[in-house]
């Protein structure tokens, strides 16, 4: 049985990580695909600023995504009052797959950025969901052309980053401490609204959100948070096992992120 | 609420680090049958027997390389612990990243191949100087890769003797030695039938005795020290946010706020939205003090009558990273916290390399990577330091030019 870890605690480090890289980048931005995670970053955020989101939100948004995903959007940046950015990315027959997903999401967020000039940018991914996530640090630089340099990152020493002068702009990671069960457990004590997709409807739920053309629901009958905490202490399976992009071929997710993906 | 401890493992590549992490996962069954599965279906694919360690090592390169690039946590769960074991790379090369991962740690586990090829390295020796540098002070070792040896007991107290010598060099005494094969599970998580002399403890209860530790006792019974990240406007009133390190702090305390020179009485603390008379370490907090004009990120608060002056240089012990040699008198970055400032260091008292020299080097003007040093570092303003073993989180640093060249904590 797992062992549950201390709200409070991961609290802490999220808001400490928040709030330097508010302090430390001219010009940060979040990323909000409208998941449990990145929302729960955003909720995060509000507490770290005294009940604000100080910064914009980006959606990448390819136009496919599920039609409650978008009503869900509109309702909680209206609630609580997000400067929210769509970056619209173009959906190609050609392609699909890991090429889909370098070219639409990655190419609109360097769009996005270059055109907005952000030097940071807050992304929700957490170091249990995938190995190649585990390797990340809390601030971790992309280059000037966008690339991950996994093989020579910067150390990290205490809590003590680098100057990051050669990067265009700085992934900040305040959730990769978190586990799926901590996410869902926050968004319960913290009662925050939640994309509807998560939860079952015809014993089906999505447990990994993406677009509608990558994104697979699996068998639930969890129709509530409860339900859903309770189905993932008991699961053997993977979080991401839903997300074609990652196993089209060993080791996409490492060329994935290498080439700027989330 | 689980009870939570970080440990490091240390040791030189191929000695078994990431192996060892992988059958504790495996044996607490603390990861799921998928990612068992995708590790499995990976050393087929690479014609490998069954890798523990590529629960760990994710990347191409590691899996098939078989060494560890950078570090990674993965969690142990069990008996009410979690155990966040941090793998770290085994390279002398690879040091930053080993840095990255072992500063976090509450302990440590040595790993020592005992193979007669094996056994005690030069990054064995770097890795425990970094640790005692680092302040860790709770060290398990183990011998690993006992099947190789036949489980031999005598082989087993030769290497120990051998271990110990340099141990003492380095500021231990009186460790545990475990002999363990990470990969046949001998004495991780059981004792060990191939082991009838062994009368000692598992990896795990040694894991277990760490944790029973209470390190968030040890930093609220420290003076409080607040570094000041950021200074926010709430309508027109500045609230300085930062996280409180060590000690507590409560509504009404006078506090000194340096190097500002101020001393203001605190009127109110925030914790989130919530307003709260006290907050102790670990807390990220709010402060609306009497007045907060002058204060800005940086600065440092602390109790009035338990403050430590600012002051323009310091004495500390410094290792630098490979390929970055420094030279007495050098522009350099200075950084503690939200503390920065521009830094030389202005006496190189002596230098010596951790893996092979025997006796520090003096009258030397500059220090080469991978060596360690005495030294004196004038600060280009005044700042807050306190020796390091009273209040680390006020004695540790680090020293860049671009990029981290140099660690360093203050004597």
């Amino acid at each position: 049985m797992a062992e549950l870890q201390d709200l409070d605690k991961l609290e802490e480090q999220s808001i400490y990580i928040l709030r330097e890289a508010k302090a430390k980048f001219k010009n940060i931005a979040g990323l909000w695909s409208m998941g449990k995670d990145s929302t729960v970053m955003l909720a995060l955020a509000k507490k770290a600023f005294f009940g604000k989101v100080p910064f914009p939100v980006i959606h990448i948004d390819n136009g496919i995504d599920f039609p409650e995903t978008y009503e869900y959007r509109k309702k909680l940046s209206e609630e609580w009052n997000l400067d929210l950015i769509v970056a619209r990315s173009i959906i190609r027959d050609d392609i699909s797959g890991i090429k889909c997903c370098g070219s639409n999401k990655t190419d609109a967020l360097k769009k996005v950025l270059d055109e907005r000039g952000f030097d940071g940018l807050i992304v929700s991914i957490r170091r249990d969901e995938h190995g190649i996530r585990a390797k990340e640090r809390a601030f971790s630089p992309r280059d000037k052309q966008f690339k991950w340099n996994y093989d020579d990152q910067p150390p990290e020493v205490w809590d003590f980053t680098s100057k990051f002068e050669d990067s265009s702009h700085v992934r900040i990671h305040p959730l990769l401490q978190w586990n799926e069960v901590d996410t869902w457990r926050y968004v319960k004590r913290e009662n925050i609204p939640i994309n509807p997709l998560y939860f079952s409807r015809n014993g089906k739920r999505f447990r990994s959100l993406g677009c509608t053309q990558c994104t697979v629901s699996m068998d639930s009958n969890a129709s509530t948070v409860d339900e859903i905490i309770d189905e993932l202490k008991k699961t053997d399976i993977a979080e991401r096992s839903g997300r074609m992009q990652d196993k089209e071929k060993e080791n996409v997710m490492q060329r994935l992120r290498a080439l700027g993906y989330m | 609420m689980a009870k939570e401890i970080r440990i490091s493992l240390l040791g030189h590549k191929d000695h078994g680090k990431s192996t060892l992490i992988g059958r504790l996962l495996y044996d607490t069954r603390s990861i799921t049958e998928d990612r068992i599965n995708e590790a499995r279906a990976t050393s087929k694919s690479l014609g490998k027997d069954f890798e523990y360690a590529f629960l760990l090592d994710s990347f191409e390169e590691e899996r098939e390389g078989g060494f560890t690039l950078d570090t990674t946590r993965a969690q142990v769960h069990h008996n009410g612990v979690i155990y966040e074991l941090i793998d770290v790379p085994g390279h002398k090369e690879l040091v930053k990243n080993m840095l990255t991962g072992a500063s976090l740690a509450h302990a440590a586990i040595l790993i020592v191949s005992a193979q007669p090829d094996e056994r005690l390295r030069d990054e064995t020796k770097l890795h425990l100087y970094l640790a005692s540098l680092l302040g860790i002070k709770n060290l398990v070792v183990t011998i690993n890769k006992m099947d190789t040896i036949s489980y031999d007991e005598q082989e087993f107290n030769k290497i120990r003797d051998d271990i110990t010598e340099i141990l003492t060099g380095f500021g231990y005494e009186k460790l545990a030695f475990v002999p363990v094969s990470a990969k046949e599970g001998d004495n991780v998580s059981a004792l060990s039938e191939a082991t009838p002399w062994y009368k000692g403890k598992t990896v795990l209860q040694y894991m277990q005795e760490f944790s029973d530790i209470d390190y968030e006792k040890e930093l609220k019974s420290l003076p409080a020290r607040m570094f000041v990240q950021d200074v926010y406007d709430m309508g027109g009133e500045k609230i300085l946010v930062g996280r409180l390190d060590t000690g507590t702090l409560s509504v009404g305390d006078m506090i000194a706020v340096e190097p500002a020179g101020i001393e203001r009485k605190i009127e109110q603390m925030m914790l989130r939205q919530d307003v709260v008379d006290k907050a102790e370490a670990g807390q990220n907090i709010g402060l609306k003090l009497e007045e907060n004009d002058g204060i800005q990120r940086g600065n440092v608060c602390m109790p009035a009558d338990n403050k430590t002056k600012p002051t323009s240089s310091i004495k500390a012990k410094i290792f630098c990273l490979p390929g970055n040699g420094v030279k007495a008198g050098e522009r350099l970055t200075i950084t503690c916290a939200s503390q920065e400032a521009e830094a030389e260091i202005s006496v190189i008292i002596e230098k010596m390399n951790p893996i092979s020299d025997k006796e520090p080097k003096k009258g030397v003007s500059e220090i080469d990577g991978w060596e360690s040093a005495q030294v004196e570092i004038k600060l280009g303003r005044p700042m807050v330091f306190e020796s390091f073993s009273e209040v680390p989180h006020t004695g540790r640093f680090v020293l860049s030019r671009d990029n981290i060249i140099a660690v360093g904590v203050v004597e």
